[in-house]
């Protein structure tokens, strides 16, 4: 069952088409990182999930419902963060959560306060008075308490501080935990991403370049450096994404990496004598996939 | 609690320090004006020149604010962008309609009225009167909260608000101007109350906001958000498009009728007298009671005699030759001299009167050259007395008469013998100037209409005198019209006042006047003459 499911969701804007076609599946439960650099079209595929921007053609489902449908009953299941999104700043923290409270049949006081607690929010502090980090843990508060089933967090870490990240994670990764909800976050800050999220669906120029487990992906990318290779490579194949080659040293990001297979096919493909292999973060992963996707975007330009 | 008490007990804190200042302010500026001094001083005109200015810009600040905290209202839970908190909030659209619509009539309809009513009673107001002054603050209100909510959802900031309250403001005075313009040939087409006539400016003012605040509310996506702005703009320009239409036909109208050149015809003698209600049609639906006019013109020799309206506006009539139609015009002038004489010459039903003509010089018209024509103006004034009430001639007396109180705020003896005496006279009048809030059963005292002097006709003891109202018009404040006038009394007749009888004295209307303004074809005798 899945929370989110599209099918050729595209977003135009005049002649920019900020969003192509993209399929995606988030099953419930999943935490899903939206990558993708600023401009990807992270932010306007989140807006037609959230029924705020209405798609130019193909569709969304959002907890069973049409995107362009979604109501008054379907976001009482589902909470929404936006690093965009305008609070009323005449409002105290408390009166904030006055008012959200009776919107909400599923608003959990206890939860209300132990998130107050731990976000160490003053209740009677205007949210102009806040800062930008402790602004977002208001709006995060307001969107926890009533255990969504579907939490959607646009940019929320933009701007904040190490230790209020910490605090903004360890909030959502808590609370998530306890109810199976389904969460997408989009960022382009891929190291607090990677803590959250077990799945990733990256983003380049409103085409889906990347949908796929954390896990998978990060078993399968490898950097790679060869060593003893006598000739140049003008072509080192689909799998291999920023091939750099200097004297008789290659380095390269391997997109398909299958253990020793792999590296006796390397061996044989390009003559070397040596392989090294390493692990990659997300966030290494995302850079090479983004510099891979940069040249192509060049040529179609 | 519900979704829609949630959102007015979140909006009455945002509004409550400014609606707050607001109402004080409305509340504060009441008291100023029954406060002020000189309100029964020896020259009320002072006051209302001095005070009259202040009470229309306070009163215009009221309602500019009251609409711009309508605005408030809807940009606190903007419905143009995608960043509103509410957006992503299981807050329906009608729900947050319902809310807005409840804190707006609760904080900016009701509370204003609320807060006057403890002006009114302090100034003894009757119930009438603060029911009428009510209703009539409640409908003003209304709209104004109305043009201001739609400026704000066409709207994402304070300044677009700003922008978007002007421009609807000027398409709603468009309107209504247009409206007025095209009023009188509807009340003669169709026969219809007069009060149709302001049914442009009701439009104008409640429908075209709600046209805006509605769809733009209950549509998630309006389907015509685009078309929004571009239907204003065409209203916009179809408005002074009215007025110029309307005046075409007017002069139009006068070229067609004078026909070709060489008529002799001409129209040297007009002879006016009342008629009973209900002969000719009435000028305006409330007007029933006031006396009518008949024309009676000798015919033409050849063609067509036309008398033109002075103004604009009028009420067509047909009398005498079935072919003549007589304008009256709606902003008359009053002539004391023609006054007295009527009053003079009164008879039950029948006033004569004859007009000497002057001739007018060529004239150019908006559809090409007109033929030099005869014009005269008359002024004419009914004369069908009503009693109003009686009161003793001594401060603080009064009458209540329909949903108008009169009382005599002073008595202001002369300083040596043969000299006037003075009566300050306060009207409190709890009827708009136009009629247009009148309650059934309560009649205007005055039928007021702006632009116009008010006669009265004083009796003592049987003896008729006519006073002239020095300071005819009142300020209206509060949506009750409260007036200070200075009657100046012959000196004969309150030689019995001086010796301390108290004297019955009796107000009776005199009634409106009106002006008649003629113009014809001109005579072939008169042009040949030097």
């Amino acid at each position: 069952m899945n929370a989110i499911t599209t099918r050729d969701l595209t977003r135009s804007y005049g002649k920019m088409e900020a969003v192509h076609a993209l399929n995606l599946e988030v099953p419930t439960g999943s935490v899903l990182a939206l990558l993708g650099p600023n401009g990807a079209g992270k932010t306007t595929t989140l807006k037609m999930l959230m029924n705020l921007v209405a798609p130019t053609s193909g569709s969304a489902q959002v907890l069973g419902v049409d995107s362009r449908r979604l109501g008054e009953r379907e976001f009482a299941r589902i909470g929404y963060v936006s690093e965009n999104q305008k609070l009323p700043g005449w409002m105290t923290v408390g009166q904030l959560l006055d008012f959200c409270r009776p919107l909400y049949p599923t608003w959990d006081r206890a939860l209300e306060a132990s998130l107050l607690r731990r976000f160490e929010l003053p209740p009677g502090r205007r949210l102009r008075q806040l800062s930008r980090g402790m602004l977002m843990k208001a709006a995060l508060l307001s969107s926890l308490a009533y255990r969504p089933e579907l939490l959607v967090l646009d940019e929320p870490f933009s701007g904040l501080d190490p230790v209020v990240r910490d605090d903004f994670i360890q909030g959502v990764l808590e609370t998530a935990s306890t109810g199976g909800w389904t969460v997408v976050v989009s960022s382009h800050d891929i190291e607090e991403v990677e803590r959250l999220a077990d799945r990733v669906a990256m983003l380049e120029a409103g085409r889906l370049v990347l949908h796929e487990e954390t896990t998978s992906l990060q078993a399968r990318f490898r950097r790679v450096e060869l060593a003893g290779v006598l000739r140049p490579v003008p072509d080192p194949g689909p799998d291999v994404l920023g091939w750099e080659q200097a004297g008789t040293m290659a380095r390269f990001v391997a997109a398909r990496y299958a253990g020793p297979a792999s590296e006796q096919a390397w061996r044989e493909r390009f003559g070397a004598g040596g392989v090294t292999v390493a692990p990659m973060s997300l966030r290494e992963i995302f850079m090479a996939l983004a510099r891979a996707a940069r040249p192509d975007r060049r040529e179609a330009a | 609690m519900s979704v829609i008490a949630a959102i007015v007990r979140k909006d009455l804190r945002l509004l409550s320090i400014p609606a707050g200042v607001w109402l004080a302010f409305q509340a504060g500026s009441l008291l100023w004006f029954a406060q002020a001094p000189g309100f029964l001083s020896d020259d009320p005109g002072a006051w209302r020149y001095g005070l009259g200015v202040w009470v229309q810009l306070i009163g215009s600040a009221a309602y500019l604010f009251g609409a711009l905290l309508a605005g408030l209202l809807v940009l606190e839970d903007p419905l143009r962008g995608t960043d509103a908190f509410w957006r992503t909030r299981p807050i329906a659209r009608g729900r947050l309609l319902a809310a807005k619509v409840g804190v707006a009539v609760l904080l900016l309809v009701f509370a204003p009225v609320l807060a006057r009513l403890a002006v009114w009673i302090g100034l003894d107001f009757s119930g009438t009167e603060m029911a009428v002054a009510g209703a009539r603050a409640l409908a003003h209100g209304t709209g104004f909260v109305l043009v201001g909510m739609a400026a704000a959802c066409l709207s994402r900031t304070l300044a677009q608000q700003l922008f978007a309250l002007v421009a609807l403001g000027a398409l709603q005075a468009g309107l209504g101007v247009a409206g007025a313009a095209l009023a009188p040939d509807w009340s003669v087409l169709f026969k219809a109350p007069g009060a149709l006539r302001d049914l442009p400016a009701w439009t104008a003012l409640y429908l075209l906001p709600l046209a805006i605040v509605l769809p733009v509310y209950l549509q998630r996506r309006p389907a015509f958000a685009w078309a929004l702005p571009v239907a204003l703009v065409l209203l916009g320009l179809l408005a002074p498009g009215f007025v110029a239409a309307t005046s075409l036909r007017w002069v139009g109208q006068a070229a067609h009728a004078a026909g070709a050149s060489g008529n002799t015809a001409g129209v040297e003698l007009i002879r006016l007298r009342t008629l009973p209600s209900g002969v000719v049609p009435p000028l305006r639906a409330w007007e029933s009671p006031a006396p009518h006019l008949e024309v009676a013109v000798r015919q033409p020799d050849a063609g067509r005699a036309l008398l033109r309206p002075a103004g604009g506006a009028g009420v067509v009539r047909r009398a005498g030759s079935p072919d003549l139609p007589v304008m009256l015009d709606r902003a008359p002038r009053v002539s004391d001299e023609l006054l007295l004489a009527l009053l003079e010459r009164q008879r039950p039903g029948r006033v004569e009167w004859s007009l000497p003509l002057r001739r007018l010089g060529d004239a150019s018209g908006f559809l090409g050259a007109e033929p030099a024509a005869w014009s005269g103006r008359i002024d004419l004034e009914t004369v069908r007395l009503r009693e109003l009430g009686r009161m003793p001639v001594q401060p603080d007396a009064g009458f209540v008469a329909g949903s108008n109180r009169v009382r005599l705020a002073a008595v202001q003896s002369p300083d040596q013998p043969g000299r006037p005496f003075r009566l300050v006279l306060e009207e409190r009048e709890a009827v708009a100037h136009d009629g247009d809030y009148l309650v059934p059963g309560h009649r205007a005292l005055l039928d007021r209409r702006p632009y116009k002097l008010d006669f009265f006709l004083l009796e003592i003891e049987g003896t008729r005198h006519v006073l002239q109202v020095e300071d005819g018009e009142g300020v209206t404040f509060g949506s009750v019209l409260v007036g200070s006038r200075r009657l100046v009394l012959p000196d004969r007749p309150w030689a019995e006042l001086e010796r301390g009888v108290v004297v019955k004295l009796r107000l009776e209307r005199v009634g409106a006047a009106r002006s008649v303004h003629v113009a014809g074809p001109l005579p072939r005798s008169e042009e040949e003459k030097p």
